[in-house]
């Protein structure tokens, strides 16, 4: 594929752009403010940083305020803008067990050990536009108390092991646990490419577009991939993670502050002829903010991959197609203006039309 | 004993080095840095206050380990300010989340004052900390009152 460049113009794309930005913030209502972002809409500041791989919520309201909204645009700015920073370090490997548990539904079995706790979710609902919604009158600050609930909250807050864990004590868990802990992947310095560690692949999806992740799924499993499998969820968890830093002078661990994810276990039947049929198996998602869809997706599909051993090209899809920024990218590329090229398409077809024979000119008349 | 619904799990504590660059790290921006300005003028330290290597933003690395191979991977990175100074010859480090120099430039100066071991410094500084951890506590305490109500148990039907 060959291109030409194409230049002038540079006072009417600077007018457009100024257009833009001034149609923007000069608009009638009120300039929305970074926090409204931040706690209003947190799911989309969460999305945007998840696709980004970035979290700082700031930034991230501040991409979407400028992007009017769009969210791959916003992901755009975030990416562009990480890539100025240097790296100064990298965290403590933190266990998921140590994430601080803001929401937590376990699908598979009702009685998991530790309690079942929905959080903020309208999963339950029927969804109904509320014109009040936003503006306070439907807030509850004192919701009933659930029934079933112990009135003392230290009496669930003292376990709450994994399904996982429960699944392996009853040996009904393949065991793929690692001991030769190998570096981490990393898709920021070296593109992924099948077949790639699982590192990789977890990375990947966790910066993926949501919609094309799902996408990926939804086509896996139900679509001409012709993947059919029995899914059911053990744990979706929403929860805080600590940043943890090594201090440069002491060696010892300094907790910067605390990140949000959304964290899924894909339990999977597994009944291949080479697969341990009186076992289950366990794919893991794991992503930035809260997005259950996303976890979701990710965690069937790794099960998915591993399942799949490189025999298909569903890791190759997953590694090279659900990236947002190169998507959107080569389809927004085609605005460009493409003319030498497609005059040099339409040349050709001219040219092979005249380098017909005038027979079958004539015939076709 | 998995800690993950405790209350106080992970809140550092103000006794060591560690917790306290942790609880300065979480610490109210504003707080933070009027208490550091107003420590250097009254202690007159600012002459000895040396910086070492100037705030400056960058990302760490974000490592998790997952449960189903053990196996670590890169979930994302985590934007950061990082600042280092001197006070006399005692050192200061400190990281924040975000973007905010100025921030970050106290906090390593509070780290520093902390090593200095001077004492009027030493004792607003550990306020400030102490209720910065108390704050912590009180967020987590509010949050689980509201998690508490929407604890659920499904019936089976017959």
């Amino acid at each position: 594929m060959g291109y030409a460049a194409a230049r002038g113009g540079l006072t009417a794309i600077r007018n457009a752009e100024d257009l833009v930005r001034t149609l923007r913030d000069m608009d009638e209502s009120e300039q929305i403010e970074l926090d409204q972002f931040i706690g209003r809409l947190r799911l989309l500041v969460d999305r945007i940083m998840g696709e980004a791989g970035m979290w700082e919520p700031r930034l991230a309201a501040l991409a979407i305020r400028q992007a009017e909204g769009d969210h791959i645009e916003s992901v755009h700015l975030l990416r562009a803008y990480k890539s100025t920073l240097p790296r100064i370090a990298s965290t403590e490997p933190i266990h998921v067990d140590d994430m601080r548990l803001l929401r937590r539904v376990v699908p598979a079995f009702r009685e998991p050990g530790g309690p079942q706790i929905l959080g903020r979710s309208t999963d339950y609902s029927a969804r109904m536009l509320d014109p009040r919604s936003g503006s306070g009158a439907t807030a509850s600050l004192e919701p009933e108390v659930a029934t079933h609930v112990a009135e003392n909250s230290s009496s669930v807050q003292t376990n709450t092991p994994r399904l996982m864990n429960v699944l392996r004590n009853m040996d009904l868990l393949t065991d793929r646990r690692r001991t030769d802990d190998p570096e981490p992947f990393d898709i920021t310095r070296t593109p992924a490419r099948p077949p790639a560690p699982r590192s990789a692949r977890l990375s990947s999806m966790a910066r993926a577009e949501t919609g094309a992740l799902l996408n990926q799924w939804y086509r896996n499993i139900l679509g001409p991939d012709g993947y059919l499998h029995e899914v059911t969820l053990g744990e979706v968890r929403h929860g805080e993670l600590p940043i943890r830093i090594k201090h440069p002078y002491t060696n010892g661990s300094v907790s910067i502050g605390s990140l949000r994810v959304t964290e899924v276990e894909a339990i999977e039947d597994l009944n291949g002829i080479d697969e341990d049929r009186d076992r289950f198996d366990i794919g893991y998602g794991l992503c930035l903010g809260h997005n259950e869809r996303k976890a979701i997706a990710m965690a069937n599909l790794d099960i998915a991959c591993h399942r799949d051993g490189s025999k298909s090209s569903l890791e190759q899809s997953i590694l090279l197609t659900t990236d947002g920024l190169d998507s959107a990218g080569f389809l927004e590329h085609l605005k460009l203006p493409h003319y030498v090229t497609f005059r040099s398409m339409m040349e050709r077809k001219i040219a092979v039309r005249n380098a017909r024979p005038s027979v079958q000119k004539g015939d076709k008349a | 004993m998995p800690s993950n619904l405790l209350i106080d799990s992970d809140i550092p504590e103000i006794d060591s080095r560690e917790g306290r660059s942790s609880l300065l790290a979480q610490a109210n921006t504003e707080e933070l840095t009027s208490l550091v300005d107003r420590l250097l003028e009254e202690a007159e330290l600012s002459s000895q206050l040396r910086i070492v290597r100037s705030p400056h933003t960058g990302t760490v690395q974000f490592q998790v380990r997952e449960p189903v191979c053990e196996e670590r991977f890169y979930l994302a990175d985590v934007v950061v300010t990082v600042a280092e100074v001197a006070i006399g010859n005692h050192l200061g480090w400190a990281m924040r989340v975000g973007t905010d120099r100025r921030a970050a430039l106290a906090a390593a100066i509070a780290d520093a004052l902390f090593e200095s071991g001077h004492k009027e410094a030493c004792g607003s500084l550990q306020s400030l900390i102490t209720v910065t951890r108390r704050e912590l506590i009180d967020q987590r305490q509010s949050e689980w009152a509201q998690l508490n109500k929407t604890i659920i148990e499904f019936e089976e039907l017959d």
